[in-house]
């Protein structure tokens, strides 16, 4: 292909051949993409089949984007930025790298009526809901260990439920206690929560998290 | 600066040059100074928000998506491991909080089709001797590109759209270059049905033109 463009109008069986072709292929020939747009402004058969296609055409000859690029609004940026520096947390959260590779933040749970119904239970017998979130989107998986569940590395599971890198757990546990415990990211990488309110020296040249309720 | 220079290795950032400046970026983020985070945001505002375009269909959605991408990917930076590439991260975080945010947002495949239909303009109304091919618009082509399937649209998206090499789409997307090549060439067929007109298609009323082949 490519051979006839410039000197040969294309017939209505070239622009068929051309179009098959360029399914296939992912290069086509700056000739043929430039007679296929001079066919498509003369017959109307074409036109209807092919004119559409024509930036793509171009593109696969080695032009730039199919079309002009649609950007954002003016202040876009702006209101990123204006967005990341209200985020009540945001400073925190970059403050924590210092202490650790990946973050992890530990909430309790409010707010919601089912979970309510939980905590109410869980409060009758002396416990309380606990939730754990580490932000980890390249993870493939994530496990809580801690003096709660004697070390087991096998551990409780987080979850990633929607898929954005943001892991969760929630446990019960009994109110009045003192807690140990560190992430561990696909069964191998141990990471300690910055979030926690204090660290202790787990005697291996770490450090675990610390969490007293 | 366009983020499409860079792509292309021709803008005032080479694609080297852009990867260090992410990671020097990312670095002053996490040692406290959030404003470090703009020139990401300003690097790849366009990128974000046309994969958010194409995925959910309309400006409105896509600003506030690609506002809400970038909050999460700065509140994830500490979790960012510095020896990765940092545009195949953005990525796999955006496509992620797209994918769970377009199944809440659209009903987009079947309505767009036939609303492409629509915005295609009847080209029975030209003068056959004289009509200029018409290139589609940019909101066009996006239309026909959301229609995609998930794995197509982004790969037509990265190539076609933001005029990427495959070499840089397919590391953008986390896969090998056959991989992204075979993506365009299933692409490439359905918007050939998509965009050319059906052969099966009765010819527009007006349409006297004959083929000239």
């Amino acid at each position: 292909m490519g051979s006839q463009a410039n000197t040969t109008p294309l017939v209505c069986a070239d622009a068929q051949r051309i179009a098959r072709a360029w399914v296939q292929e992912l290069r086509l020939a700056a000739d043929d993409a430039d007679g296929m747009r001079r066919h498509c402004a003369t017959c109307a058969s074409c036109a209807r089949r092919f004119e559409a296609l024509l930036p793509f055409f171009a593109r696969d000859a080695g032009g730039t984007a199919v079309s002009p690029r649609e950007d954002p609004s003016p202040d876009f940026v702006n209101r990123v930025m204006a967005q990341v520096k209200r985020a009540p947390d945001a400073r925190q959260r970059v403050r924590r790298i210092r202490l650790a590779a990946i973050a992890a933040g530990l909430i309790v749970f409010a707010g919601v009526s089912v979970l309510m119904l939980r905590i109410g239970a869980a409060r009758a017998a002396g416990e309380t809901l606990v939730r754990f979130e580490l932000v980890a989107p390249g993870a493939k998986s994530v496990s809580l260990v801690g003096s709660f569940s004697g070390w087991q590395e096998s551990g409780l599971a987080l979850s990633d439920r929607n898929g954005d890198g943001i892991w969760e757990i929630a446990i019960r546990l009994r109110r009045d206690s003192l807690y140990t415990y560190n992430f561990l990211i696909d069964g191998k990488e141990w990471v300690s929560d910055p979030a926690a309110a204090a660290q202790v020296d787990d005697g291996f040249g770490g450090t675990n998290s610390v969490l007293s309720l | 600066m366009s983020e499409h220079d860079a792509h292309d290795g021709c803008g005032p950032l080479s694609q080297e040059k852009e990867e260090s400046a992410d990671l020097l970026a990312i670095s002053r983020v996490l040692q406290g100074d959030p404003d470090a985070f703009r020139p990401i945001v300003e690097r790849y505002r366009g990128l974000v928000y046309r994969l958010a375009l194409c995925s959910l269909g309309n400006r409105e959605d896509a600003e506030e998506a690609a506002q809400e991408i970038f909050f999460r990917v700065f509140r994830s930076l500490h979790g960012f491991r510095m020896e990765r590439r940092f545009v195949p991260w953005l990525y796999a975080i955006a496509a992620n909080y797209l994918r769970t945010r377009a199944v809440r947002v659209r009903a987009i495949d079947g309505a767009l089709v036939r609303d492409l239909e629509q915005r295609i303009p009847d080209r029975a109304e030209d003068d056959p001797h004289s009509r200029a091919v018409r290139t589609l618009s940019a909101a066009e082509i996006r239309h026909a590109v959301a229609t995609l399937p998930v794995p197509l649209r982004d790969a037509v998206t990265l190539y076609y759209l933001e005029g990427m090499s495959i070499q840089r789409a397919a590391s953008t997307l986390g896969v090998g270059m056959e991989n992204v090549k075979s993506r365009l060439m299933r692409a490439r067929g359905k918007l050939k049905t998509l965009l050319g007109a059906d052969a099966t298609k009765p010819p527009r009323a007006g349409y006297n033109r004959s083929e000239n082949g």
